[in-house]
């Protein structure tokens, strides 16, 4: 409880303008938290697996923390986040006029681990803008957040992530130090939130990582990342784009605050994942100036994004460097950006390297130069939800990402649920994650849950399909997903590549619903096929190459539209195969990555219109237009797409791959 | 925790009590702005304002704490200035009863009364018994789920339920896995030996149909072929356990952390009931106005044109 004078100080703080507040948190990097929260070791929980084991998570998530999202009505914070994470209902916008959610939301199945990843730009202003007392509170810039959303955001928008010479409002007093010392505050909550849900007994449930968003937009070219941190140790205060507004000046400023033995703190690490490359321009991938920023690059940043709400990012056809693969048409947002600034170019604003696979073999040729890969990439997905609801990637669930915006689901057509990220870890814990992600032991799904493992070595027997210790000798002999291959040991590299099936939705006993295991619901859908995709380096120019080494594209196994029930045969409940290269050349840089593709299935809009029962040829409300458009897919073929398999002429296992 | 405190505590937790006390706090508020936030001016004087010690005791602290440097005189004469200066303006404002008239102050004092009544709900700490009451009645929330342990040997889909019974009547003798090595059957990517699993774990691993005959094997025997989504398992259970509640030691902050998120709810809605039943309420018909219908729909389409407009511009930004 506040004393009256503070009372009295805080009012005269108000009414003094031109006084500045004292409220710059002095915020020690070492936390006051139990050990565990802090450097952790792994090995502390109960169903630790030395052979590691898939966890699902979403590391692409915003709450009402976030400027746009507490605009787009969104009212969770990072704690509901977390629980919705682990399998409660939440509400969500819009609200009634007394204040209770009009839909709600509820994850079939719980995730193991998941950070929500608010803005850090206008951390600070937003809570200064809704709480009453706060200074600012009362600036035209508050009152306008506050009454105008849609005119807020574009406000806000073009003053920050996408001016080119982004400023901070007036309100947040000289060098901006009000709200980020605002910012500092709601960093905290949001530490101590994901700190709340973090299992730390051996049970390991659930585990939470701290991050945040650095959204830099410049003209509208998307280059934001997410930050992630190994454990509690960070900064006190994130890093925007206002601090810095290029993404090596991120990575410059992430590395002297945390990462490595340089740093005060050597338990603190950080990692940055790209997103959205898709809508990028072009300029998400831009190869390095300087041998430093080619360093910072492929240590800060060995994950990318492939696919999330607003789109995919791993092909497209009109980039192939190869025979056309139609089946990179999937989910892609190909629209110039409306802020395109480049326009008169032959594809606009699109650009190759907005494509991870382009960008893959960009890095091949950049490894030449500067003799370290800058975009050696492995692959997540996440949804970025702005409704704090991670993992909520059911098509039959869907309802959109972005509060009110997109409750109608006539806006946003072409957005689609988002995806999921899968590390391979021995347990459940922050340690066990962080050092997944980093040695990119990890694949990303179009948001259900195959289980996907890819080895690669010298010498694996040619029976290791039919080998109980496919595993044990995948490490032994090889090196997984996100590795390098180690020097050569005979002519040619081999691959195993084992997918099963997404088991499906476990039946809910406690639920009023009558529960039919076949149901497309509760099952599952089978697999259709393994791919696998080969970009190397010939002549000085990236081509590609797509297999088809598991499974079979041409079986009759689909789904009926009218109904969404999947029909024709029932195959491939796990598939299973050994591949070696016929066209290796030990001269040839080249990458491996797996494209696992399920049967088609039905697409989210066409679940509500099966629901809704609407016929086309009829009378169709207004509210159902959607389910008319012709250029909407009505089914899709849900994926996972692994981190790759790096090959290098005469590379040393001791100086790649490792951070 | 004194006997004291805790009777104290006790009637903190009252809901009459906080009725009370935001009435009195109403009250208090009404009185600090009228009284000129903390200068010392008695209400029924209107045209008193003073300026006591403890506010220039104030000023200075506040001066020497923001800048390091004392407050000069001729500084802190400007800010007692500026000070009386607003507070009469403040004053006459109120006089004239323009905190009624405008919309921003209004909607202001609304959000105030919000805040206030959600930080009077929310600054108590739960009592030992209150959280095991909780604890309790939200069992479900914080229950440890059954966890089965067991090694299995598992059959591909593509392979028959011949060859998997085959194997399995290989079994049916052996005590244990013992020293058969490599196991028979085919690769089973997530492992073939689960160390004690929550079956919810499991259930999104293997579907519910097989752990629901995982949960009926009687552990230390080989089992005959299960189907799973994945093919056919021949399973031997090493553990079964209960699913428990965990004991309030274990799980105490969280248990604390819901106990107040729900209290908070509760006393939101109770506190706003409370209030809202002291007044009485009527409505009364509009004067007609006709097309007010069209009028309302036409809104609404205008309404989805623009979030339309600005979704095209969001696309680059969140």
């Amino acid at each position: 409880m506040r004393s009256e004078h503070a009372y009295f100080i805080a009012w005269f703080l108000l009414i003094s303008s031109g006084c500045q507040g004292s409220d710059r948190i002095d915020d020690a990097t070492q936390p006051q938290a139990p050990a565990l929260i802090g450097a952790e070791t792994i090995g502390r929980c109960n169903h630790f697996d030395p052979a590691r084991q898939p966890l699902f998570g979403d590391l692409h998530v915003h709450t009402s923390y976030s400027f746009d999202a507490y605009l787009f009505g969104t009212r969770n914070d990072p704690d509901t986040a977390y629980e919705f994470a682990r399998g409660k209902a939440i509400g969500l916008p819009p609200y009634d006029q007394d204040g209770n959610p009009t839909r709600s939301a509820k994850l079939d199945r719980p995730l193991d681990f998941a950070a929500a990843t608010d803005h850090s730009e206008f951390l600070g202003e937003v809570s200064m803008c809704t709480t009453p007392d706060a200074i600012g509170y009362d600036s035209l810039t508050c009152q306008t957040y506050r009454a105008s959303p849609l005119l807020a955001f574009a406000l806000w928008g073009a003053r920050g992530p996408a001016s080119t010479d982004p400023e901070r409002f007036p309100m947040c007093g000289v060098g901006g130090y009000r709200c980020t010392s605002a910012a500092a505050r709601v960093w905290r909550e949001s530490r101590d939130a994901a700190n709340r849900h973090y299992d730390t007994s051996p049970d390991c449930a659930f585990t939470s990582l701290i991050g945040y968003e650095w959204t830099g937009t410049p003209g509208g070219s998307n280059l934001h990342r997410n930050v992630i941190f190994a454990n509690d140790l960070v900064p006190s205060t994130p890093t925007s784009y206002f601090e810095q507004s290029t993404a090596n000046g991120l990575w410059t400023e992430l590395r002297a605050q945390c990462g490595g033995t340089e740093s005060d703190h050597s338990d603190c690490d950080v990692l940055a994942i790209p997103h959205n490359s898709n809508a990028s321009n072009g300029r998400m991938f831009t190869p390095p100036e300087t041998l430093e920023e080619a360093e910072l690059r492929s240590r800060l940043e060995p994950l990318v994004e492939i696919i999330q709400h607003k789109g995919a990012s791993e092909c497209s056809p009109e980039f192939s460097m190869g025979a056309p693969d139609e089946l990179c048409d999937f989910e892609l947002i190909n629209e110039d950006a409306p802020l395109c600034t480049e326009p008169g170019q032959p594809q606009g604003c699109r650009a190759p390297n907005n494509y991870l696979r382009n960008t893959l073999g960009q890095g091949l040729i950049e490894e030449q130069l500067w003799g370290r890969n800058p975009f050696q990439l492995g692959v997540i997905a996440s949804t970025d939800t702005h409704n704090a609801s991670p993992g909520n990637t059911a098509e039959n669930t869907y309802q959109g990402h972005v509060g009110t915006q997109d409750a109608n689901p006539n806006v946003n057509t072409n957005f689609s649920p988002g995806g999921l990220a899968v590390v391979w870890a021995e347990e459940n814990s922050r340690p066990a994650i962080f050092a997944a992600l980093a040695r990119r032991e990890t694949y990303g799904t179009s948001g259900t849950r195959p289980i996907v493992r890819f080895f690669a070595g010298w010498d694996y027997p040619a029976d290791l399909c039919e080998r109980t210790d496919l595993v044990e000798i995948g490490y032994r002999d090889g090196v997984p997903m996100g590795g390098t291959l180690p020097r050569a040991t005979s002519s040619a590299p081999s691959f195993v590549a084992w997918a099963a099936r997404d088991p499906g939705t476990p039946c809910d006993s406690t639920s009023s619903e009558t529960c039919e295991p076949n149901s497309p619901k509760h099952r599952g859908t089978p697999l259709q096929r393994i791919q696998l995709i080969k970009v190397w380096l010939e002549d000085g120019e990236a081509r590609e190459q797509v297999y088809d080494i598991a499974g079979n594209p041409d079986h009759s196994a689909g789904v009926d539209t009218a109904t969404c029930q999947l029909t024709g045969p029932d195959t491939h409940d796990s598939l299973c195969s050994t591949w070696s290269d016929p066209d290796f050349d030990p001269n040839q840089p080249a990458l491996y990555y797996l494209r696992v593709l399920e049967n088609p299935s039905c697409r989210w809009q066409t679940y509500k219109c099966v629901e809704a029962g609407i016929d086309c040829d009829g009378y169709v409300p207004t509210e159902y237009e959607f389910c008319c458009d012709a250029d909407l897919p009505a089914t899709v073929q849900e994926r996972a797409w692994t981190s790759p398999i790096w090959y290098a002429p005469q590379a040393s296992t001791e100086s790649r791959g490792t951070r | 925790m004194s006997g004291g405190k805790k009777a104290i505590r006790g009637i903190l937790r009252q809901p009459a009590l906080h009725f009370a006390l935001i009435g009195v706090a109403i009250f208090a508020i009404h009185g600090w702005l009228r009284s000129g936030s903390g200068a010392e001016s008695s209400i029924e004087d209107w045209r008193d304002i003073v300026i006591s010690g403890e506010f220039i005791t104030g000023l200075r602290h506040d001066h020497r704490r923001r800048t390091g440097v004392d407050l000069s005189p001729e500084e802190q004469t400007h800010h007692i200035y500026e000070f009386v200066r607003q507070e009469v303006l403040f004053r006459e404002a109120i006089a004239l009863g323009l905190d009624r008239a405008d919309l921003v102050i209004r909607r202001r004092l609304v959000q105030k009364m919000e805040f206030l009544v959600r930080d009077m709900a929310g600054d108590e700490d739960p009592t030992e018994a209150e959280l095991r009451e909780y604890l309790a009645e939200h069992a479900d929330d914080f229950r440890i789920p059954a966890n089965v342990g067991f090694r299995h040997i598992f059959v591909a889909s593509g392979g028959n339920w011949q060859h998997a019974r085959n194997i399995a009547d290989k079994l049916a003798g052996l005590p244990d896995l013992g020293s058969i090595s490599p196991l028979p059957g085919d690769p089973f990517p997530l492992g073939s030996e689960f160390v004690s699993s929550p079956v919810s774990r499991l259930e999104r691993g293997f579907g519910s149909e097989f752990v629901a005959a995982l949960r009926a094997l009687r552990p230390g025997q080989w089992s005959r072929p299960i189907r799973s989504q994945y093919g056919w398992h021949l399973v031997w259970v090493t553990t079964h356990s209960r699913s428990r509640l965990p004991t309030l030691a274990e799980i105490r902050d969280r248990v604390a952390n819901d106990w107040r998120k729900t209290r908070r709810a509760e006393a939101q809605t109770r506190h706003l009931s409370d209030l809202m039943a002291r007044y009485h309420v009527r409505i009364e018909e509009p004067a007609d106005r006709p097309g007010g219908q069209e009028f309302d729909r036409q809104s609404d389409r205008q309404l989805n044109r623009n979030i339309g407009r600005a979704t095209a511009l969001s696309a680059t930004l969140p």
